[in-house]
C-alpha cells in the first residue's frame, strides 16, 4: 500500500530519477523547465559584475507583473463610465488593492529602465556581434514591446494623467508622414479619444502586446542557448586557444536540422570542463532566485513608501497645466516641442523631427551599428574593450543625451513648457474653491 | 578590463544572502499587513463602540459590525463612505455627541439614504482616509464646502458655502430657506441686473457676454488670473475661480480689462453671493426622484400676448420698450448709461434711420457711420439685435416721443 501511495507520489510529481551522471545531463532536454539551461554553465557567466544580471531582472519584473496584473484584472473595469472609480475602489476597499496597483506600476517602471540597462550592457560588452546579432534584434523588439505594454497601460486607469499621456503619445503617432492620421485612428479607435480607445489599449495591455513579449522572450531564450550562453564565453574561447576538437560530422548538433552551425561548447573541450563550469542546478537556480527575491523586495518597497498617483477623473476640456507623456517618451515631447525648424517657407514640424526622425534614426542605427562595429573579436563579452573606446563614447552620449532630454522633461518643464529650475517656484494653478 | 573573473562560487556566500533577503522580505510582508489592517476608519469604529458603551447603552455594542459603511447611490453614480467615519450620522439619539458621531440635523424632505452626502458637502465618497474624503488633497476638484472653506474666505456664516452645492438642484427653484446667499443673488439677477440683455443664460440673451448657463463647469485655465493673482496671492485669499468671480463682480474692468460689463456698484455681500451663483450654475444631470417636489415659479410673461390690441401705440410701445430690454440701456431723459439717452432722439435723427438702428442695430454699427461713431463712443459695446416688426418700431418712436 505505502509502495503504491508513493509510486502514485512519484507519477505526480517526478516520473523519472536519474540513475548515473549521463542520466542527470539529459533530464536537462527531458524536462520542459530544466530545458531552458543547460546542464552545465560557465562560471563566469553567473558573476555578478559581467551581465549585472539585468535581463534576468527584467525577466522577473515580468513574473511580478503578471501575476500582480492577472490580480488587477478582476477589478479593473475597461469602461469610460467605471475605469477610473474601480481604481477608485482598488485603491481604496479592496484588500491589498492599494498594493498591487502600486507594485504593478514600479515593476512596470523599472522594467522599461532595466531592459535599457541590458542594452547599454549588451552594447558595452560587444555581445552583438556574429550570430548574437539575431538576439541584439529581439533584444530591441522586445524593449519596444515593453515601451509599449507600459503606455498601454498607462491609459487604463482613465484619469487625467493617463488621458492626457494617451493624447500626447498618440500626437506623435500622428506626426508620421502620409499614414499618421491613420495610425491614429487604428490605436484609438475613432478621431477622439474615448470607449473605443479604452477597450483597444485594454486589449493590447491584457492579450496581444504581453503574448508578443512571451514570444520574443522564448526567442530569446533560445538564442542565447543557442549562441552558447552569454558572450563572455566566446572570450574564455578566444583566450584559452584550445586545441579545437574534431566535430562528429553525422551530428548535426541541431534542432530537427532546421537551425544551422553549432554551439561553442560543441567545438571546444574548455569551456565546459570542471575548472571553468559549474552545474546549472543549482548554482544558476539560486542566483536566479536571488535575483528573483531582489526584484520582488525592491518592488514591495518602492509600493510602501511611493504609492502610485492617480489623479482627477479623465476630463477632455481640462488640460491639466502641464500635460506630460510617461516619463520614458519625455525625451521625445521635449524634441517635438523644441525642434520645429523653419528654412525660408519650408516649416520642419518638431513632430516630425521628434517623433519620427529622431527615434527612427536611432532605431535604424541600433539595427546597423554591429554591421559598422570592425573592433577585434577579442572585445565580445568584455566591458569597455580599448579598442572599441570611440565607438562606446558614442554610444554612451547618445544615451546621456536621451537621459538629460527625460531629465528636463520630468524635473524641469512646468506649465506650457515652459523652463523652469528646481529652486523656481510653478505658478499657482487655481483652484475651484 | 575583464569584470568576469573566475572567482570560486561560495554557495555559502549565497545562502546568506537568500537568507537575509528573505529576512527584508519577510518585513515587507508584514508591513504591507499591517497598513492594510490598521485603516483610519477602523480606529473611528473602535472610538465609537467605546463611546456607545459609556454613554448610551452598554448592551446594544455588541452587535456593531466592523466594517465600511457606505450609502450606494447608482443613479448618481456615486458611493458616499463617509458614514465609516460619521457613525452617527442617522441616529436622532446623538446630537449632542462629539464629531464624527454626532447625527445629522433634520434636512427633511431631503433624504440622505437617497442623496448621500457628496451631492451636498463636496468631498470624495469613495475615500476613506480622511485627508482624501475631505478633499484636502491635490487631485481632488471638490473639497468639502465646511468650516475650513469658509474660514479660508473669511466668511462668519460656516454653512454659507454649502448654498452652492443647493443651488445645483435648486436652480430652477424661486426663495428657498436656508438658501439665503444663493436667494440674494436670485433676486439681483431677476430685478436689478438684467444680466440676459448681455449673456445668453439657458438659452436666451445678448451676444456681448459669455454664455453663463453652465459657468460653473468652466476650467481654471479658461479663467483669465494675471490681473488678479498679485492682489489675491497678497491678501492671502485663494486663488480660485470663486474668487475670481467675486473679484470680476465688483470691478470687472480690474480683472478683464477689455471688459464691456458694466459698473454694477455690488456691495461685497452681493459680489458673493453672485459669486456662489456661478459656481453652482453646473451641467449636472439630476435623477428624477431627487427633482424638488416644489414647482418652479411661473416665468414672467414673455413679450408675445403682452402686447394687447386695445391700447394705444405709445402704450404698446411702453411695453415693447421694457420687454426687449432697451430699457436696460437706455433711459429717456435721465441720463446716458451704457447706451445713450434716448429723449428727444426723432428730433435728432431721421425716422427710417431710428426704424432701422431698432430692428437691425448690428447691421447698422457696421455700415451706416453715425451708428459706428456711436459704437466706439460707448466702450464698443454692441446692441442687440431684437425680433421687431416695422410697427413695433413704429411704436417704440411714438413712446420716446411721448416724453418731452
Amino acid at each position: 500500500m505505502k509502495a503504491k501511495i508513493l509510486r502514485l507520489w512519484e507519477k505526480m510529481t517526478w516520473s523519472w530519477s536519474p540513475r548515473s551522471d549521463r542520466e542527470a545531463s539529459e533530464s536537462v532536454v527531458k524536462n520542459f523547465w530544466l530545458h531552458w539551461f543547460p546542464s552545465r554553465i560557465y562560471r563566469g557567466s553567473l558573476s555578478w559584475g559581467y551581465s549585472l544580471w539585468l535581463g534576468t531582472f527584467s525577466a522577473c519584473l515580468f513574473i511580478i507583473l503578471a501575476l500582480t496584473g492577472i490580480l488587477l484584472l478582476f477589478f479593473y473595469v475597461p469602461s469610460v463610465q467605471n475605469a477610473y472609480w474601480s481604481i477608485k475602489d482598488l485603491e481604496n476597499v479592496v484588500a491589498f488593492g492599494w498594493l498591487l496597483r502600486s507594485q504593478h506600476r514600479w515593476a512596470a517602471h523599472l522594467m522599461v529602465g532595466a531592459a535599457f540597462l541590458h542594452l547599454v550592457r549588451v552594447f558595452l560588452t560587444a555581445a552583438y556581434r556574429g550570430q548574437r546579432v539575431w538576439n541584439w534584434y529581439i533584444g530591441i523588439a522586445l524593449f519596444i514591446a515593453t515601451l509599449f505594454l507600459s503606455f498601454s497601460g498607462y491609459l487604463l486607469p482613465w484619469d487625467q494623467l493617463a488621458y492626457w499621456a494617451l493624447t500626447i503619445g498618440t500626437g506623435i503617432a500622428n506626426a508620421f508622414p502620409l499614414i499618421g492620421k491613420s495610425i491614429r485612428f487604428l490605436l484609438i479607435g475613432g478621431n477622439t479619444i474615448g470607449q473605443s480607445s479604452l477597450l483597444r489599449f485594454f486589449g493590447l495591455h491584457n492579450f496581444f502586446l504581453p503574448a508578443v513579449l512571451l514570444f520574443l522572450f522564448a526567442l530569446h531564450m533560445w538564442r542565447i542557448r543557442k549562441d552558447g550562453g552569454l558572450a563572455c564565453v566566446d572570450h574564455l574561447v578566444l583566450k584559452t586557444k584550445s586545441t579545437d576538437i574534431t566535430v562528429n560530422p553525422t551530428k548535426t548538433y541541431s534542432l530537427l536540422g532546421i537551425a544551422e552551425g553549432t554551439t561553442i561548447q560543441v567545438s571546444t573541450t574548455e569551456v565546459l570542463d570542471e575548472k571553468n563550469s559549474v552545474h546549472a542546478s543549482p548554482h544558476l537556480a539560486r542566483r536566479i532566485a536571488v535575483v528573483l527575491l531582489l526584484t520582488t523586495i525592491l518592488t514591495l518597497f518602492l509600493a510602501l513608501l511611493f504609492p502610485a498617483p492617480l489623479e482627477e477623473p479623465a476630463n477632455p476640456s481640462i488640460t491639466p497645466i502641464p500635460a506630460k507623456a510617461p516619463w520614458y517618451f519625455l525625451w521625445l515631447q521635449e524634441l517635438i516641442a523644441t525642434t520645429t525648424i523653419k528654412i525660408g517657407k519650408i516649416t520642419v514640424s518638431g513632430g516630425l523631427i521628434g517623433g519620427i526622425l529622431v527615434p527612427g534614426f536611432l532605431i535604424l542605427l541600433a539595427l546597423i551599428w554591429p554591421f559598422l562595429d570592425k573592433s577585434p573579436q577579442e572585445c565580445i563579452g568584455v566591458w569597455f574593450h580599448k579598442s572599441r573606446k570611440r565607438q562606446n563614447v558614442v554610444f554612451l552620449l547618445l544615451c546621456g543625451a536621451v537621459i538629460v532630454l527625460i531629465i528636463i522633461g520630468v524635473y524641469l518643464r512646468g506649465p506650457y513648457w515652459n523652463f523652469y529650475w528646481p529652486w523656481q517656484n510653478w505658478p499657482t494653478i487655481p483652484t475651484l474653491y | 578590463m575583464i569584470l568576469s573573473t573566475n572567482k570560486a562560487f561560495s554557495p555559502l556566500r549565497d545562502f546568506y544572502l537568500i537568507s537575509g533577503l528573505s529576512f527584508i522580505l519577510f518585513i515587507l510582508v508584514v508591513a504591507s499587513f499591517y497598513r492594510q489592517s490598521h485603516a483610519e476608519w477602523k480606529k473611528y469604529q473602535k472610538e465609537f463602540v467605546t463611546y456607545l458603551e459609556q454613554n448610551v447603552s452598554p448592551g446594544s455594542v455588541a452587535a456593531f459590525d466592523v466594517s465600511i459603511k457606505q450609502i450606494w447611490l447608482p443613479e448618481l453614480n456615486r458611493v458616499d463612505r463617509c458614514p465609516s467615519c460619521h457613525l452617527g450620522y442617522d441616529q436622532s439619539s446623538l446630537k449632542g455627541a462629539p464629531e464624527p458621531f454626532r447625527s445629522h440635523p433634520d434636512i427633511a424632505p431631503h433624504d440622505i439614504s437617497k442623496m448621500g452626502c457628496t451631492i451636498c458637502h463636496g468631498g470624495q465618497g469613495f475615500a476613506l482616509k480622511k485627508k482624501d474624503a475631505h478633499g484636502e488633497i491635490k487631485h481632488w476638484m471638490e473639497p468639502l464646502l465646511g468650516k475650513k472653506m469658509a474660514k479660508k474666505y473669511g466668511f462668519k456664516d460656516e454653512a454659507s458655502l454649502i448654498q452652492i452645492n443647493c443651488n445645483v438642484c435648486h436652480r430652477r427653484d424661486g426663495e428657498t430657506s436656508g438658501m439665503e446667499m444663493i436667494n440674494l443673488a436670485k433676486k439681483i439677477i431677476t430685478q436689478k441686473s438684467k444680466c440676459q440683455t448681455c449673456h445668453v443664460i439657458d438659452g436666451k440673451g445678448g451676444k456681448q457676454g459669455a454664455d453663463l448657463t453652465f459657468v460653473g463647469d468652466k476650467p481654471s485655465e479658461r479663467f483669465d488670473f494675471s490681473k488678479i493673482e498679485e492682489k489675491l496671492i497678497a491678501a492671502g485669499n485663494p486663488l480660485s475661480m470663486l474668487s475670481w468671480h467675486f473679484e470680476h463682480f465688483m470691478n470687472s474692468s480690474a480683472v478683464v480689462p477689455e471688459s464691456k460689463m458694466p459698473k454694477m456698484d455690488y456691495s461685497e455681500e452681493e459680489a458673493w453671493a453672485l459669486a456662489m451663483l456661478m459656481m453652482s450654475w453646473k451641467n449636472f444631470k439630476l435623477p428624477v426622484m431627487l427633482i424638488p417636489k416644489k414647482a418652479a415659479e411661473p416665468l414672467p410673461p414673455g413679450p408675445e400676448g403682452s402686447v394687447s390690441a386695445i391700447s394705444s401705440p405709445a402704450d404698446r410701445g411702453k411695453t415693447l420698450f421694457e420687454s426687449n430690454s432697451c430699457s436696460d440701456c437706455h433711459t429717456i431723459g435721465k441720463g446716458a448709461e451704457i447706451g445713450p439717452d434716448l429723449l428727444g432722439v426723432s428730433e435728432k435723427r431721421e425716422a427710417n434711420w431710428l426704424k432701422k438702428m431698432i430692428r437691425t442695430p448690428e447691421e447698422m454699427e457696421k455700415t451706416d457711420p453715425i451708428a459706428k461713431k456711436l459704437f466706439l463712443e460707448y466702450k464698443e459695446l454692441g446692441m442687440p439685435t431684437a425680433r421687431l416688426s416695422e410697427e413695433d418700431a413704429e411704436m417704440i418712436i411714438k413712446y420716446i416721443e411721448s416724453f418731452k
